[in-house]
């Protein structure tokens, strides 16, 4: 007999492990942790209320596994730092005229994002979560996401040389 | 009147929709520095979106999803519910410490302290609390006990307390992973849980969730980052 609940999860998979990079930027840490969520998702699943997205739930889920995994690490000294945004190269202008270099360039400025800045950049815009789901996936004040949100874009624009006046 | 960022940010992703989303696109439509602002909003979501979504990384291994398969195949009829954290129902502390330490076959349980002084390799020692106030975490130190104190993280629990988590090792190699509160000038030990003995190496993910239970419990907060965490010590 299929298990929906099983089935739903693997079917967001491939949003959990794109959440994951957002977070950790490594391909292998990603799906350690998406793993991670998966197992704590199944013991937990009698706490998983039906009237709400189970994808909130999971980022949630995933977003403490992170947190987790950082405490472990911190005492290993491994080069895992969130709090670590290194100065981006400057990214070329130029590249707005070429959509796999605009591509590009958005997803080094990305990475070049504060981690809290960039859990709620891509739990909004690519995700699709609303202001309030994102609140509770990362327990957060919902005005707090709206302002992380709003320095996100503003200092990925910035970068990348979106200024508003081209239209696509 | 000005229309700020995090409004048009708002109607750009849709959190703001009937007469008031009308009434400001036709604001946006009259003026066009509020529609360049607006713009960078509505592009940005595109770009990020278009990015994350082509991106070379973002594809689930084959094996990655028959192991998620099988680990949901098995659990079900588990009635097993470990709480994450956040807000979470309240437990009974040493019940669910004996029954996660059954689940995850550890060779010692997890106990959860109000503040009573420990002995052995638990002691809050003065040299222990003198480490726990000054040391930046991910640093090591030795305790002249023999002990090595490893910080891990610094957070603040519900109550706004400064809480330290850290590991010792003691002679015998046995590792425990602990959480430290200070109160006043003094410190207590909230949690302690040993970890697998006679290795070198760290707990395995599933021997954490006593802790994540335990944070679950205090509403403790993400680690503090470096300069939040340095206003704290001495």
């Amino acid at each position: 007999m299929r298990d929906h609940f099983v089935e739903e999860v693997v079917d967001l998979l491939p949003n959990l492990k794109r959440f994951a990079l957002s977070l950790c930027r490594k391909g292998d840490v990603a799906e350690d942790l998406v793993q991670i969520t998966a197992e704590r998702a199944f013991r937990a699943r009698a706490q998983f209320d039906p009237a709400t997205r189970l994808e909130a739930w999971l980022f949630r889920i995933l977003r403490n596994a992170w947190i987790d995994m950082i405490r472990r690490d911190a005492t290993r000294g491994e080069a895992i730092d969130i709090h670590d945004a290194p100065q981006a190269d400057p990214v070329d202008s130029a590249a707005q005229a070429d959509d796999r270099l605009m591509l590009a360039s958005v997803r080094a400025a990305m990475k070049d994002l504060p981690e809290d800045q960039r859990a709620v950049l891509h739990l909004v815009c690519v995700e699709g979560l609303s202001y309030a789901e994102t609140a509770t996936a990362l327990e957060i004040p919902k005005g707090t996401v709206m302002s992380r949100l709003s320095r996100a874009r503003l200092a990925l624009a910035k970068k990348v040389g979106i200024d508003g006046a081209a239209s696509r | 009147m000005d229309i700020d960022d995090e409004t048009l940010m708002a109607l750009a992703d849709g959190e703001i929709t009937g007469d008031a989303a009308a009434r400001l696109h036709t604001r946006i439509a009259a003026d066009p520095e509020l529609a360049a602002r607006y713009c960078v909003f509505t592009q940005t979501a595109h770009w990020v979106n278009a990015a994350a979504r082509e991106g070379p990384d973002a594809v689930v291994s084959t094996d990655l999803g028959a192991r998620v398969r099988d680990m949901g195949a098995a659990s079900r009829g588990a009635d097993t519910v470990v709480p994450m954290r956040g807000p979470a129902p309240r437990w009974q502390p040493m019940a669910l410490a004996a029954s996660l330490a059954l689940a995850v076959g550890l060779s010692a349980g997890a106990v959860f302290m109000s503040g009573a002084p420990q002995t052995g390799p638990l002691d809050l020692t003065a040299e222990l609390k003198a480490q726990l106030g000054t040391l930046p975490s991910g640093r090591q130190t030795a305790l002249p006990d023999g002990r090595e104190v490893s910080i891990v993280a610094s957070f603040t629990d519900g109550a706004g307390a400064f809480c330290r988590e850290y590991e010792t090792a003691a002679d015998d190699a046995t590792r425990y992973v602990s959480v430290a509160c200070r109160d006043g000038s003094d410190w207590s030990l909230r949690f302690a849980m040993a970890t697998a003995s006679n290795t070198t190496g760290y707990a395995p993910a599933a021997s954490l969730e006593a802790l994540d239970a335990f944070y679950a419990a205090t509403d403790a907060s993400p680690p503090l980052p470096e300069d939040e965490e340095r206003a704290f010590l001495k």
